[in-house]
């Protein structure tokens, strides 16, 4: 299977060719780089049909030698790899494919194409990745990549900042991502995946390996407390968000966990911080996106509440349930950030109740974001359901009574925003000065929703008890069999109804009184600021920071810089004289020669071993 | 002995045929002679491939001529080389100059520098490195005017007076050992040790062959012949005879006075540090580009002797590598001022703004560049990591340190060049036109640098670092 490597060789190709070609290309770029990742979406298929089949394989090249530190550079296919190739390129593909429409009027069109490019090959290198060192590189790629793409439009302030904090944020995990593998290279002698998680760690190690590597996941899979930047990173352009969301960047952190899984579960602690860090994440996300008003922040914020979800059930032992989740979540989010793009489009607005009644222009539009919206509501039968009834029975039954409060308790509110979105956005009656403009999006927009409404909808069935939970049978590890807890699925049920339900009342029939919630009552006003955490980090960490920068730097342009400085005067003063010894005189030049050869001569009687 | 492994050197030898009896028919227009030419590199470069990867090692001519892997790795740099010469310039005016003469006097002087490499004594070493310059000194003259004749006379002058002290340097080793075969040499020096006289014999030799590598302090003709010389000549007299020179001071010292390794590293590390030094701080007040490389260059032979100071077979190993990564990015610069130069001439301030004139040219140009400041992960990083890692190995820390501390002077002209092509206003807006086939060589070049610092292993592996 070694041609797995074509799997992110092509899109990087795209981008290479993009890159330098990309001018030339103009309107037509987007063949490039559609037609690398659906190649790339075709072999990862044929890639899964053989690892059904049975085979898998690790293959390890030597890639450098850095005094006793071998590095290896290879590619791992296991279950758990096909299943993320599967979905990375599948999300990939649409996600191009739509952003066809969406970018038409773009400057830097090939541009677009070529960093979208990138960032599936890094997503992908990192995925297939059988060195951790490789899949460090792969995760710092893709860390770039978001910077470039969210900060696509980058003369406007909001998305270069957004951007920079993107980059920097994740960059805090990142360094517990690289401690992490130092104790693992001291404890195994080697990174390679397949040794590293072969290797019987002592308690210790393991518990403070997985803690590091769980930090970089909490970087980039958004996690209280570094959840702070996916928000503002709606600033790019949408396809990329739902890129970023669905398949790519916020999958690598739940993928990194899964993949080092077995040194998170030789340490107690650590998956007790991971389901308690999931909990707090998923909770305190669904709360804020009760209060939101932007389409895509809602979104954003949902997407944290379902990846705390993601770690809750790796936290709680339910490795198969997580990847199960991850994956009906990667469809479902992706669809409903294509369709919020749709909106948007369409609208020119993010304010939800600016909408109103869309649902009657954009038929395709609101049918497929009501079957995105179901499934992540949790609404019985679609993928939603089926993945997160997986997690809250497995917290059930190993006792986390807490966790899997937690967890329900973010169910009864993700079906409530989600209601809200919904009912806000496409019932009731449109605005005046909506009628002219709203409009069905292009087709090259519509079609990717309609194709991701099947998925969205359905993958959920693969895993699902009426199908023998056969995703679970697949993937799992170390994990005993799924047993339908009727309790847990009629609570399941009965959250996600009330909350669809409770929205519908509030939202659609106007039964209750607006202005039941006060919003000078303090606890909106907390989740309305999301908790103030973005202003407790500005005064608590960044103006120190700045306020010690400021006066390192001072310490800098006046000490070091003068040093510096000197040194370089005196090193061209010294050049200069180096010069002047050469006159273009050939006598002095002989001479010199024939001097230099007298001196080694004295030096080497004199001093030299003989 | 099967005639086979001279394969290279015939093939060589024939391409230098090819060039003469073209030569002779004057009135013909000859676009093609380059790639025919440069073909003919690559067939032996081919051969050599084929030799260094059958791991043939042979002796021929009673000890006189060595085939082994030293001599095909550096008869493949060499070669490479030279065949991305002969494709660049094909398309080139050369001036002054029938074209069939300059690839005549070329395929000489590789002819001359393989030959080098292979030399397994005295004799010779002397015979192959006098057929390496003398088709140089008529290089560098080929331009006829003031400049290029006055460079070739000083080139020549001082070489044959390098010539002089290296046969000097040869008969009193030869007397002192009573051999001119370097194994006879080694076995001899072995039984009787070292003696005041041979240091002599010992210095002497060296003087002969620093003069081709451009070490201090035999280095004064480099800066003025790279500037006077035609620039295709230019870029070939920055690898060509460089390699011939260090194949031949490998074999020459490490095998014939092996023995008396304790004597001459320590006067390597003080050319070494000469070498850098001088290379570094005088390339710092330079003006033109081409007398910035010439200095550069000076500085580059002081860190590859960073590989003999330490005696090791790492080290020796990290010099190869690093003289393939410095040959790739100085010769890919000397291309690039021959792209550029016919448009923006070649003071660095006429390299101003060019990043908006020639984007391509430039951006390979920053790439050569930080290459040979050593910046990752291009392919000048990995050489120097692994030629200082080797004296660190070799307990010469303080060598290492030289070596990092000149490499950040370095930064600050190579930079200069990058600042004036990325950060300063082009003065003038015409399109730079460069014709395809120096194009695609510079691009080669890039991938190379690019491919070998990302996945040096390639190499590695075969040079069994």
């Amino acid at each position: 299977m070694t041609y797995a490597w074509l799997i992110p060789a092509l899109p990087a190709a795209s981008f290479i060719i993009l890159l330098f070609l990309g001018k030339r290309f103009g309107k037509w770029s987007h063949f490039v780089s559609v037609g690398a990742i659906l190649s790339a979406f075709a072999i990862s298929s044929f890639i899964l049909y053989q690892v059904i089949g049975g085979r898998g394989s690790e293959v390890l090249i030597p890639w450098l030698s850095i005094g006793e530190l071998d590095l290896n550079v290879g590619i791992l296919i296991d279950r758990l790899t096909a299943v993320m190739l599967m979905v990375v390129t599948s999300v990939a593909s649409l996600v191009q494919i739509y952003s066809v429409g969406y970018m038409k009027e773009d400057r830097r069109y090939h541009w677009y194409f070529a960093c979208l490019s990138l960032f599936t090959a890094a997503m992908l290198m990192l995925v297939l990745s059988a060195n951790y060192v490789q899949m460090y590189a792969s995760w710092e790629l893709v860390g770039l990549c978001s910077y470039l793409l969210i900060g696509f439009w980058f003369e406007k302030k909001a998305a270069a900042d957004a951007a920079k904090k993107a980059f920097v944020t994740t960059r805090i995990g990142d360094v517990g991502f690289l401690l992490g593998l130092v104790v693992l290279y001291y404890a195994v002698g080697n990174l390679d995946v397949g040794s590293v998680l072969a290797a019987r760690l002592a308690p210790a190690v393991a518990t403070a390996a997985s803690l590091l590597l769980f930090l970089g996941a909490m970087g980039k899979s958004a996690q209280f407390p570094l959840h702070v930047w996916l928000p503002d990173a709606m600033e790019g352009p949408t396809p990329v968000s739902a890129l970023i969301h669905a398949a790519t960047m916020v999958a690598a952190g739940v993928y990194l966990v899964a993949r080092s899984y077995p040194i998170f579960a030789a340490s107690g602690v650590a998956m007790d911080v991971v389901a308690g860090i999931g909990a707090v994440t998923a909770l305190m996300a669904a709360t804020i996106a009760l209060v939101q008003r932007d389409i895509k922040r809602i979104l954003a914020y949902s997407t944290i509440s379902q990846l705390g979800l993601m770690m809750i059930g790796l936290g709680v032992g339910a490795y198969s349930a997580a990847v199960f989740h991850l994956t009906t979540h990667a469809f479902f989010k992706a669809l409903l950030f294509l369709g919020a793009g749709s909106v948007i489009h369409s609208a020119h607005t993010q304010d939800i109740f600016e909408m109103g009644g869309l649902a009657k222009k954009m038929k395709g539009t609101a049918f497929t974001f009501a079957v995105g919206g179901l499934a992540l509501a949790g609404f019985p039968g679609l993928s939603g359901f089926w993945s997160k009834e997986g997690i809250l029975t497995a917290a059930f039954v190993k006792g986390a009574y807490p966790v899997f409060a937690a967890a329900l308790l973010t169910s009864l509110l993700t079906a409530f925003y989600v209601g809200r979105l919904y009912f806000v956005v496409f019932t009731g009656s449109m605005r005046k000065n909506m009628q002219a403009k709203v409009h069905e999006s292009p087709l090259a927009m519509v079609a990717p929703l309609a194709v991701l409404a099947f998925p969205a909808g359905l993958v959920g069935l693969i895993g699902s008890p009426l199908f023998g939970n056969a995703f679970q049978g697949f993937l799992r590890l170390g994990e005993s069999g799924e047993h339908v807890n009727l309790m847990v699925m009629g609570l399941s049920i009965a959250v996600a109804l009330a909350g669809l339900g409770f929205a519908w009342i509030k939202y659609s029939t106007g039964l209750l009184p607006s202005g039941l919630i006060k919003t000078s009552n303090p606890f909106f006003l907390l989740l309305k600021n999301k908790y103030y955490l973005d202003e407790i980090y500005t005064r608590g960490l960044v103006a120190p920071v700045v306020g010690g920068s400021r006066a390192l730097f001072s310490f800098d342009s006046g000490v070091v810089d003068g040093a510096v400085n000197g040194t370089a005067w005196l090193t061209s003063k010294a050049g200069d004289l180096v010069r002047r010894a050469q006159r273009g005189q050939i006598q002095d030049y002989g001479l010199v020669m024939v001097l230099g050869i007298i001196v080694l001569i004295f030096w080497m009687l004199t001093f030299a071993r003989l | 002995m099967s005639w086979s492994v001279f394969a290279p050197e015939i093939i060589v030898f024939a391409v230098a045929l090819i060039a003469l009896l073209i030569e002779l028919d004057r009135d013909v227009k000859r676009p093609w002679l380059g790639y025919v030419i440069g073909m003919g590199f690559i067939g032996a470069l081919v051969a050599d491939a084929v030799l260094l990867g059958a791991g043939v090692t042979e002796t021929a001519f009673n000890g006189g001529y060595r085939i082994d892997a030293l001599a095909a790795a550096f008869k493949a740099i060499l070669l490479a080389a030279s065949a991305l010469v002969a494709i660049a310039t094909a398309r080139v005016s050369i001036a002054g100059a029938k074209r069939g003469e300059f690839y005549l006097l070329l395929s000489l002087s590789v002819l001359g520098a393989t030959m080098m490499a292979s030399a397994g004594d005295l004799l010779v070493l002397f015979l192959s490195l006098e057929l390496t310059v003398l088709p140089s000194y008529a290089l560098v003259a080929l331009k006829r005017d003031g400049r290029s004749t006055e460079a070739a006379l000083k080139y020549f002058l001082l070489g044959m007076v390098a010539s002089a002290i290296f046969i000097y340097g040869a008969s009193l080793t030869f007397g002192l050992t009573g051999s001119i075969s370097f194994t006879d040499i080694a076995a001899s020096l072995s039984r009787t040790g070292m003696s005041p006289a041979l240091v002599i014999g010992i210095i002497t030799l060296l003087a002969g062959l620093g003069f081709k590598i451009a070490a201090v302090p035999f280095h004064f003709w480099a800066p003025d012949v790279y500037e006077g010389a035609d620039v295709p000549v230019a870029s070939y007299l920055a690898v060509g005879p460089k390699a011939g020179g260090f194949a031949a001071i490998i074999r020459l010292f490490v095998v014939a006075l092996g023995p008396a390794a304790t004597t001459w590293a320590p006067l390597f590390a003080i050319i070494a540090v000469g070498s850098m030094l001088v290379g570094n701080l005088a390339a710092l007040s330079q003006t033109t580009v081409r007398r910035l490389l010439g200095y550069s260059s000076i500085a580059h032979t002081g860190y590859l002797l960073v590989g003999l100071a330490v005696v090791s077979g790492y080290a020796r190993t990290s010099l190869i590598f690093y003289f393939l990564v410095y040959s790739a990015a100085v010769l890919g610069a000397f291309l690039i001022v021959l792209a550029a130069a016919p448009t923006v001439g070649e003071s660095i301030e006429g390299f101003a703004g060019l990043s908006k004139r020639a984007p391509g040219l430039s951006f390979a140009m920053a790439v050569f560049l930080f290459s040979l400041v050593g910046l990752p992960p291009l392919a000048g990083f990995i050489g120097k990591f692994y030629l200082f890692s080797s004296a660190v190995r070799g307990g010469m820390v303080w060598l290492a340190v030289v070596g990092v501390v000149n490499s950040v002077i370095s930064f600050g002209y190579y930079s200069n060049i990058i600042r004036q092509m990325y950060l300063v206003k082009p003065v003038a807006s015409s399109e730079v036109s460069v014709p395809w086939p120096l194009k695609a060589t510079i691009y080669f070049l890039v991938a190379a640098i690019a491919v070998i610092g990302i996945y040096p292993s390639a190499i590695l592996t075969m040079l069994n670092l």
